[in-house]
């Protein structure tokens, strides 16, 4: 007893800390198992408890560390670490201080993958019918990204390139690390609250599987979903396919191929616009020229020409008429004079007056009767003889019947 | 057609087609022609002056702490580029 040292416990556990902190395969170690007891400090550090079937070891992961994941740890999970051994003098404890974490084999991310696409595709998540349409001349465009990453510089160059008044709002987020996929949610979420979006581009550039790996999470997928403005998916290279491709409205393989599905070239719209306006003033010109040949139709007719030449066509024919008229009265009226004159004759060649004028004279009673026989007068008679030129009134003497001569 | 709210570029170039459809096809007096023509004619004026609007600023959204929107200009970092 007398010839061994007595040390403090601070003295062992420093002495102790300094063999291991000198071992040269203690200081960078990858170690692999599952986590438990996992605890996450307020002040940002991770501790837990690394374990395979017989043994476990305590862990430390300090906040500096922790930012850099891209999946958040949990009880239950296979993970390789990479760190150093050390001791705790305060309790004597050795633990691994982690300096970086990666889920354990590309396997377990496939199989996580394989896994939400399956399950988001059975809720019909996918479905064709519940995708909507890209607008087709959208005013703004909403991007979610990273504000220094090159997606946006290229979604920006390509949009302006098509269209240089096209509007554009970036919603930065976080496209990588642990706190990603909330970054990319609240996003779309901001830009649907904010409302003036009509159409969303959702991504990043290239990287790796576990770069891009936020957007295989189902947050970011519901998020998209949920989206009332259609997004269209840009996430790294043509190769990569992730689960907000597949719920998106519309996968684009690049974020410059988003760009030019998204904006409209302005040079196409302009020249649509102009044809449009040509056709119109087409149109309207031979719907006018139509107009016009009927209107110089109806203009050169008659009626419209020579107003008058209707009323003078009547005119002459009514003074045709009426000249007709005069010449057939004045036929009719000479006929009947002729006839007349002719009729007037033939009875002054029967009238009685002309027997007068050769010397001859009536004889009547008082009442007018033609006294033709001796027989109708008796002496004393009053009697009236016409002449030519008056009457004599005379008494009858005698009235003597003569017997004829010629017979005796 | 009487318009009450102002047609977005989309549905004035969708109005514009189908007033070229009516005049093309339509049966229509040339008082009705003339009309769509005068609608036609304004609506590709409007369409004009908004592709011929001025280039646009790219905006970058963000919350404050009470959940307002802010708007400010936004310019790439050239010397960033690790995306």
């Amino acid at each position: 007893m007398k010839n061994n040292k007595i040390f403090s416990v601070s003295d062992i556990n420093k002495y102790i800390k300094a063999l291991i902190d000198m071992d040269y395969i203690l200081n960078s170690i990858w170690v692999q198992g599952e986590i438990s007891n996992f605890r996450k400090h307020t002040s940002g550090h991770l501790y837990f408890t690394l374990k395979d079937q017989n043994s476990a070891i305590s862990c430390i992961m300090f906040r500096s560390s922790v930012y850099a994941l891209n999946f958040e740890p949990k009880n239950g999970m296979h993970v390789m670490i990479q760190g150093a051994v050390s001791v705790y003098e305060k309790s004597g404890q050795y633990q691994i201080y982690v300096n970086k974490m990666e889920r354990a084999g590309i396997g377990v991310l496939y199989e996580a993958f394989e896994r939400l696409k399956r399950d988001l595709e059975a809720e019909g998540l996918f479905r064709q019918e519940n995708k909507k349409p890209i607008p087709p001349f959208p005013k703004c465009i909403g991007i979610v990204t990273s504000p220094t990453g090159a997606a946006i510089k290229d979604i920006i160059q390509v949009s302006k390139r098509r269209n240089p008044n096209i509007e554009l709002a970036l919603y930065p987020a976080l496209v990588q690390g642990e706190d990603a996929p909330k970054s990319i949610a609240e996003a779309i979420h901001a830009l649907n609250e904010w409302g003036q979006a009509d159409v969303l581009i959702v991504g990043r550039g290239g990287g790796s599987i576990e770069d891009l790996w936020a957007f295989n999470e189902e947050m970011v997928a519901r998020a998209i979903y949920a989206s009332k403005i259609p997004v269209i998916s840009a996430v790294g290279h043509e190769t990569d396919f992730t689960i907000a491709d597949f719920v998106s409205d519309l996968r684009a393989p690049t974020p410059s191929a988003a760009a030019e599905l998204a904006v409209p070239s302005r040079n196409e719209y302009i020249s649509k616009v102009s044809n449009i306006l040509r056709t119109l003033n087409q149109l309207i010109d031979k719907r006018i020229s139509f107009y016009n040949n009927r209107l110089v139709g109806i203009q050169n007719r008659v009626i419209f020409k020579k107003p008058l030449e209707l009323v003078y066509r009547r005119q002459q024919e009514l003074d045709y008429l009426e000249k007709n008229l005069h010449k057939h009265i004045n036929d009719q009226l000479r006929n009947y004079k002729t006839h007349l004159i002719h009729k007037i004759n033939t009875l002054e060649t029967l009238s009685p007056l002309n027997t007068l004028t050769r010397g001859y004279s009536i004889v009547m009673d008082d009442h007018g009767q033609t006294i033709s026989s001796i027989d109708d007068v008796k002496t004393n008679d009053h009697i009236n003889i016409r002449m030519k030129d008056g009457v004599i009134t005379a008494w009858v003497e005698e009235a003597r019947k003569e017997v004829e001569k010629d017979n005796a | 057609m009487p318009r009450k709210k102002r047609l977005t570029f989309e549905e004035s170039l969708e109005r514009l087609e189908e007033l070229v459809d009516i005049l093309e096809n339509g049966d229509i007096s040339l008082e009705e022609s003339l009309n769509y023509y005068k609608e036609g004619i304004e609506l590709s004026s409007f369409c004009s002056k908004e592709l011929e609007e001025a280039e646009k600023q790219v905006i970058m959204l963000q919350k404050n702490a009470e959940g307002k929107f802010i708007e400010k200009p936004f310019f790439i970092e050239e010397n960033n580029d690790e995306l």
